[in-house]
């Protein structure tokens, strides 16, 4: 090794790199390589001395403030000071503008753009809805979660309300992707559980792009509403696809009894095909696998619009969904009950779930 | 690196005595960097008011695996002080060769080595000085520019080198030892 291949060496060792034995061994005996480190150590010790001399001034005032929205009012007062056309024409220009664009101001009230309702929908730019997100909210929940498959690959994520300042949200996220040929962890818990939660802030009016490795940005789009939308996403219809097992916001009752209550949790695709299965999972009841196909085990039960109906051990099971779980050609549906089956995650134990999977996939776990 | 996470944890939930403190901590040092960057000290503690906003009105983006919440308020400076180069170009040449001067001028003005230093490129400058007086490691450096961290230790070498360089050839070095 001569001078010049060490010499990117030295500012490495300068820096407290690990070099290679040979270039370890070529400083050692190498004056020119000893002095460029000498020089480096003299520069660097004379940059600190006129970088402490280079900022005395006091740290000004913090005007990160005015970003509080209180501060606007302070604004306001200086620009009041300093207005320099008449306030009368000032105030005639507001009443025209105003004026002019009432009606679009009730358009948007009427749609109930600011309500107490956060719909937080996730695409992948050219692939389209990935998830959304439904609910009122309170600091700190859980909004859900939401995975979508053959993208190729999986993208799995969740998201967490924090907390909203008028227009903006601040939303937790845990998002991961993986490549095709993978095989998933059962829940989306599991599969997020090494996954740091990361905040952002979002406006209402503008997409927040998130980075995910591997696959690129997923855009996520906040909105406030004054009522729950009645589809769990914006392109979806009231008829259910082809071959789609479709279970929303369902409440299961055993023997006129309520025995679950899934409000705002949704299961069904587009793209589900005859190997798809809802999974529904109680607490201390275990779990429900319904599929629109018979397979071993299960029990055949009946779909009537909206309702399922199914018998079991002397019981009778109705589970009442927020429309119709089929098209007309499936009349029947089949069902697993599972009594002793229990989430991974013993955190999810006392917790109600809803899933949409691959049956064989399903039955494995 | 648990103080960070601790401290972003509160500014993300809008403690402003938490930002108060890190504004405070930080304010001095981002401004000194962003002086060798923009060139002047009005424009640098205007970016660095920018800075600092910018964080507390979207506190997005840190990510306390990747380095320290110093390395991340940085690299935001960074990205603010090119916005302002990039608003100084749109508003024209002239004004641009003034901040020019402006920024020769304040740049050049404290020391031998500082006439040496003042003749490197901004990144050049940029990178000496977050590694040498901010002390950032090479993955937070990677992390501030944008660039692997095999990129980080070459470009390093490179600045160090036509520092030396300018350096000895003004004869700078004799001067500053005298």
């Amino acid at each position: 090794m001569n001078c010049t291949q060490a010499a990117e060496c030295v500012s490495a060792l300068f820096d407290g790199q690990t070099i290679s034995r040979e270039a370890a061994a070529h400083l050692s005996d190498c004056e020119q390589c000893r002095a460029r480190l000498n020089d480096y150590a003299e520069m660097g010790a004379e940059l600190r001395d006129v970088a402490g001399a280079s900022w005395p001034w006091a740290v000004p005032q913090g005007q990160w403030k005015l970003a509080e929205p209180a501060a606007a009012t302070n604004w306001l007062r200086k620009w009041r000071g300093t207005m320099r056309i008449p306030k009368f024409a000032f105030a005639f220009m507001v009443i025209v503008i105003l004026a002019l664009t009432g009606g679009l101001t009730l358009v948007k009230a009427r749609s109930g753009g600011n309500g107490p309702v956060l719909v937080l929908r996730a695409m992948i730019p050219g692939k389209g809805l990935v998830g959304t997100c439904t609910g009122r909210v309170s600091p700190e929940q859980d909004m859900c979660s939401f995975g979508m498959m053959r993208l190729p690959g999986m993208l799995t994520a969740s998201l967490r309300f924090f907390s909203r300042e008028g227009d903006r949200v601040q939303i937790g996220i845990r998002v991961k992707y993986e490549p095709p040929d993978r095989k998933p962890a059962p829940d989306y818990d599991e599969e997020l559980k090494d996954v740091p939660l990361e905040r952002y802030w979002l406006d209402a009016d503008k997409p927040l792009s998130v980075p995910i490795a591997g696959l690129g940005n997923m855009e996520i789009f906040a909105e406030f509403r004054d009522h729950e939308p009645p589809l769990p996403s914006a392109d979806a219809t009231l008829d259910p696809e082809p071959n789609e097992l479709r279970i929303w916001s369902p409440v299961m009752i055993r023997d006129s009894r309520v025995l679950a209550d899934f409000s705002n949790m949704f299961l069904g695709s587009s793209n589900q095909d005859s190997d798809s299965a809802g999974v529904l999972y109680v607490p201390k009841e275990g779990r429900f696998i319904f599929a629109l196909r018979p397979f071993e085990g299960a029990i055949e039960g009946d779909i009537q619009s909206n309702r399922i109906q199914f018998a079991e051990n002397g019981h009778s099971y109705l589970l009442v969904t927020g429309g119709p779980v089929a098209r007309a050609n499936y009349e029947h549906v089949w069902v697993l009950h599972q009594p002793e089956w229990r989430p991974t995650d013993p955190s999810w134990t006392d917790h109600l779930s809803i899933s949409q999977a691959k049956l064989s996939e399903a039955l494995s776990n | 690196m648990a103080d960070d996470h601790e401290l972003w944890e509160r500014i993300c939930s809008r403690d402003a005595n938490a930002f108060e403190a890190f504004y405070r901590d930080n304010a001095g040092r981002l401004c000194a960097y962003l002086r060798q960057i923009v060139g002047n000290s009005q424009a640098a503690e205007d970016v660095m008011q920018e800075t600092f906003t910018q964080i507390w009105r979207s506190p997005n983006g840190f990510r306390p695996a990747l380095g320290s919440l110093r390395g991340y308020l940085f690299g935001i400076g960074r990205k603010r002080a090119a916005e302002w180069w990039r608003k100084r170009e749109r508003a024209g040449e002239e004004l641009l060769e003034k901040g020019r001067e402006e920024a020769e001028e304040g740049r050049a003005s404290f020391s031998a080595i500082g006439d040496a230093f003042a003749r490197l490129t901004e990144e050049q400058r940029s990178l000496l000085w977050l590694r040498e007086i901010e002390g950032q490691s090479y993955a937070e450096l990677a992390e501030i520019l944008q660039v692997p961290v095999g990129t980080v230790k070459s470009r390093l070498f490179a600045a160090r080198e036509e520092l030396r360089s300018i350096w000895h050839s003004s004869g700078s070095r004799a001067r500053s030892k005298k």
